[in-house]
């Protein structure tokens, strides 16, 4: 990826300051020792570097990948991503086990996409049942993303707060326009909250001292710059997350809060994972493509210092983990 | 040529119109004007008429609902003439003459600053005196896009005879430079503006006429002082140029010509002449407003700050210049805002909060009763809201706060200066939500062009040592306030100077002295010009702006 020469600039200077400032180091989850009945919590963030360069500073943290799990039969993911997943699509509950008893998952993202108005609309209620029954039966950390700006948002997003208290979930997403109700039932509740901007760093920023205007504490909140899928502008969020992690490390408070990136449903939107062999044969095997660039989407943000990536596929889950394996070794 | 029948209702005038020719233009020529901020590109969506009978194919906007569209309501600028068609034209879609008053208004004669900055300028008028006239008069007119400004200037004894000021009627055909701009591209569009802009002025000089008791033959000489814009309209030539990049097209000197010819009512034979310009965005206005406040002159580093529809800014002293454009919107002049006015008699030129609970101090031209808001006072209505917690950082009303002046109207939260009666006010004066999102904009486009000329000259803000404010926003802009919301850069307030309309002064220096209009040219020829539509920090900046006070 071609550097602007700007970022070049900085870049050769926070080598020579490495060690002044470090990302944030955020926790999810509650055990029973911290009011929670989660097994274990999950820590990311800390470093006080840039992604993986062990030889300037320190990485306490791994990034973390959560496991989407949406909350009704998701009919418009395509048939390579569904498949793994047959047995338990529209059973939200089975799926979520399955993906922590069988595939090692140890942090999911319930995605609450049915509650929007044009989708089943779901009730804030519905949610909450799900949401209730998920935490008793699934032990890991979580993340909680309502149907989208609008007003649903609010309403489901704050019942779900109030019925997970004390569990320290990640709810998604604030937005410039619409943050003050998540924030204050994350504060109420003792939850995360990610703040959402259109791939912008000032934007960015903005949200930040918006949300921190109300008190609400600098180590609960996640970056999400918004991303698209490879080949969908994925370079304006890498240069992006890099600015916004440059700008942190060398001192700005408002912009130390490590990242989110959702890149499950970026990838699996896209032409390329979805157009059959048939029509394009040069371009080679439908299911492979799809996984491939799900991982090569992940990877490239992961350089771009992602903390938190919310993936599908258990097949690029796999793959992309044994890049962060393979990162995190030092030397 | 083929022709159809257009009849137009409520009204219910009719005529028959060429076939292809937008229904905007056919409610034209019945002089039904309608709303159209873009000038009739069709991005605004303002214009929206029902097609009652005829065929009229669909044309997709946000504004209108499949629902609507079902029904026949169309965008009339982008709907065309195909065959026999009635037209109602709603209300709502109507220029709002209440909103936009074009009437022309007399000001204040009394203007210290202006005299101290005429005091020792000896009149030596660039013509010779007539010696049959009793008092002769110079005009000196500032043509802005969204405002004129109109003197009488007496040639002998150097004072002001009187003064007014009045909307510019190409409001009606878009609010900003470019929808002008496109608007002449029309067939017929520039002579449609050249006639809005001479009724526009002619209309202020019969009223001033009437006001002083002179008549045309008394003015013997006219000074135009405008952006290049509005000159190439003046002049009926055609602006397309201004917008098309770095090879200009646009002209920034002009001979002086006739009054009969430029179509302006004073003496036919008197000379008509105008402050030049440096290049697309940065017009004769500013030029003159530069020779104003002496920049030219000075050692010390002075930033001249004209906020009007365009706002433009010159840094330096008396060994370099350097100057840029930047589009704020017309909002400091009171358009397109819920209650702004120009500043003029009756509006609110200062705002005191000191208890929320309580209606605010008010400031008033001319004392109450008030009418509306002009720029000045909408700035310190943003900066006290903002200190007390009502205006967020990103300028959205805190609609949670528990404030009595916190209401709805229209459907959108506003902040209420005045209610109905209070203090003899006619109607409520208020700001909404979507209006102080407006003037962020605007407060963000200069404060980013200042950023990024001090930035492009490598100039740290505290080595400014003159701050000079000049434009329509009212005499009593507060600098302290304008600090607060970011506006301008923060220094010490001494550093600080509001000439008024400085376009209007250097047209009167012109006037009154024949050196001041040399070295004038020689200001234009000075000034290094910048192009921050092409400039690659500038959209950074403006983002980077678009809080309170600033996201650094």
């Amino acid at each position: 990826m071609l550097l602007p020469a700007t970022d070049v600039i900085y870049y050769t200077t926070i080598m020579n300051n490495s060690g002044a400032s470090a990302i944030n180091t955020v926790r999810i989850g509650n055990t029973s020792s911290e009011g929670g009945t989660r097994a274990f919590s999950i820590e990311v963030g800390g470093g006080n570097c840039l992604p993986f360069h062990h030889f300037e500073g320190t990485i306490p943290h791994r990034p973390v990948i959560a496991w989407e799990i949406p909350d009704v039969r998701p009919d418009d993911w395509c048939d390579t991503v569904k498949g793994p997943y047959l047995d338990f699509l529209g059973d939200p509950l089975r799926w979520a086990r399955c993906v922590v008893d069988e595939k090692g998952a140890r942090l999911i993202c319930l995605d609450l996409r049915g509650a929007r108005p044009d989708r089943e609309n779901r009730s804030a209620a519905q949610s909450v049942e799900l949401l209730r029954s998920i935490l008793k039966s699934v032990p890991v950390p979580l993340i909680i993303r309502g149907p989208g700006p609008g007003e649903r948002q609010n309403g489901v997003l704050t019942a779900c707060a109030e019925a997970a208290q004390g569990e320290r979930c990640l709810l998604a997403s604030a937005v410039a326009e619409e943050y003050k109700t998540i924030v204050a039932a994350a504060a109420a509740y003792g939850h995360l909250v990610v703040a959402e901007t259109p791939i912008d760093v000032n934007l960015c920023k903005q949200l930040n001292i918006l949300i921190s205007d109300l008190h609400f504490p600098a180590d609960r909140v996640v970056i999400d710059p918004l991303t698209g899928g490879l080949g969908y502008g994925l370079e304006y969020t890498y240069s992006v997350m890099e600015r916004i992690r440059l700008q942190a490390l060398s001192g700005d408070g408002m912009m130390q809060m490590p990242f989110i990136n959702f890149v499950g449903p970026e990838v699996w939107k896209v032409k390329e994972v979805k157009v059959p062999e048939q029509k394009e044969p040069q371009w080679g095997s439908r299911a492979e493509r799809g996984v491939l660039w799900e991982i090569s989407t992940a990877v490239a943000l992961l350089h771009a210092g992602a903390d938190l990536l919310v993936m599908r596929h258990p097949e690029a889950i796999a793959v992309v983990e044994r890049t962060i394996d393979g990162l995190m070794k030092k030397g | 040529m083929k022709s159809f029948r257009v009849k137009f209702l409520p009204l219910g005038v009719e005529s028959r119109v060429a076939a292809g020719a937008s229904v905007y233009d056919a409610a034209l020529t019945h002089g039904i004007q309608l709303r159209g901020e873009c000038g009739g590109l069709g991005s605004c969506g303002q214009c929206v008429v029902k097609i009652d009978a005829g065929a009229c194919p669909p044309t997709p906007h946000a504004s209108i609902t499949p629902d609507r569209e079902r029904r026949g309501y169309r965008l009339a600028c982008a709907a065309r003439v195909e065959d026999d068609l009635v037209v109602f034209v709603p209300e709502e879609s109507l220029l709002p003459s209440a909103s936009v008053d074009y009437a022309a208004v007399v000001l204040s004669e009394d203007d210290r600053k202006r005299d101290r900055a005429l005091a020792g300028v000896e009149p030596s008028p660039p013509l010779n005196l007539p010696p049959g006239i009793a008092r002769p008069l110079g005009l000196a007119l500032d043509l802005g896009t969204t405002t004129v400004v109109a003197e009488f200037v007496n040639l002998r004894a150097g004072n002001c005879v009187s003064r007014a000021a009045a909307y510019n009627r190409q409001l009606s055909c878009g609010t900003d430079i470019i929808s002008r701009i496109t608007y002449a591209e029309r067939p017929g569009g520039l002579e449609w503006l050249r006639g809005l802009a001479l009724e526009t002025i002619n209309d202020l000089l019969a009223r001033l006429m009437e006001h002083s008791r002179v008549g045309p033959g008394d003015l013997i000489i006219a000074i135009v002082a405008g952006n290049t814009t509005m000159v190439h309209l003046f002049l009926g030539m055609d602006p397309s140029g201004i917008r098309l990049g770095s090879f200009t097209a646009a002209h920034t000197r002009y001979p002086a010509i006739p009054a009969r010819e430029a179509g302006v009512k004073i003496d036919p034979l008197a000379p008509v002449m105008f402050a030049p310009g440096v290049g697309s965005y940065v017009g004769g206005d500013v030029t003159a407003g530069v020779l104003a406040c002496r920049m030219h002159e000075c050692d010390e580093v002075t930033l001249f700050i004209d906020a009007g529809t365009n706002g433009e800014i010159v840094l330096g002293n008396r060994e370099w210049m350097m100057g840029c454009a930047c589009s704020t919107g017309p909002a400091f002049e009171g358009v397109g805002i819920a209650s702004g006015m120009i500043a003029a008699p009756g509006a609110i030129e200062e705002v005191h909060i000191r208890d929320l609970d309580a209606a605010p101090r008010l400031g008033v031209i001319g004392g109450a009763p008030a009418r509306g808001i002009c720029g000045s006072g909408m700035i310190d209505l943003m900066a006290e809201l903002f200190r007390h917690g009502i205006l967020d950082r990103n300028g959205a009303l805190n609609a949670g706060s528990r404030c009595p002046r916190l209401a709805e109207r229209d459907g959108h939260p506003v902040y209420l200066v005045r209610t109905r009666g209070e203090d003899c006010a006619a109607r409520d004066i208020y700001l909404n939500d979507v209006d102080f999102k407006k003037l962020l904009r605007t407060k963000a486009a200069i404060q980013a062009a200042i950023r990024t000329m001090l930035k492009n000259v490598e100039l740290d803000a505290r080595e400014i040592g003159r701050v000079v404010i000049a434009g329509r926003l009212g005499e009593a802009i507060d600098a302290g306030n304008a600090i607060a919301i970011g506006m301008l850069p923060d220094l010490p307030l001494e550093r600080f100077d509001y000439i008024g309309n400085g376009s209007l002064w250097g047209a009167n220096l012109m006037l009154l002295s024949k050196e001041r209009g040399v070295a004038l040219e020689a200001i234009a020829d000075r000034i290094t010009y910048l192009d921050l539509s092409t400039h690659p920090g500038y959209m950074e900046e403006y983002v980077a702006s678009l809080f309170i006070p600033h996201t650094d």
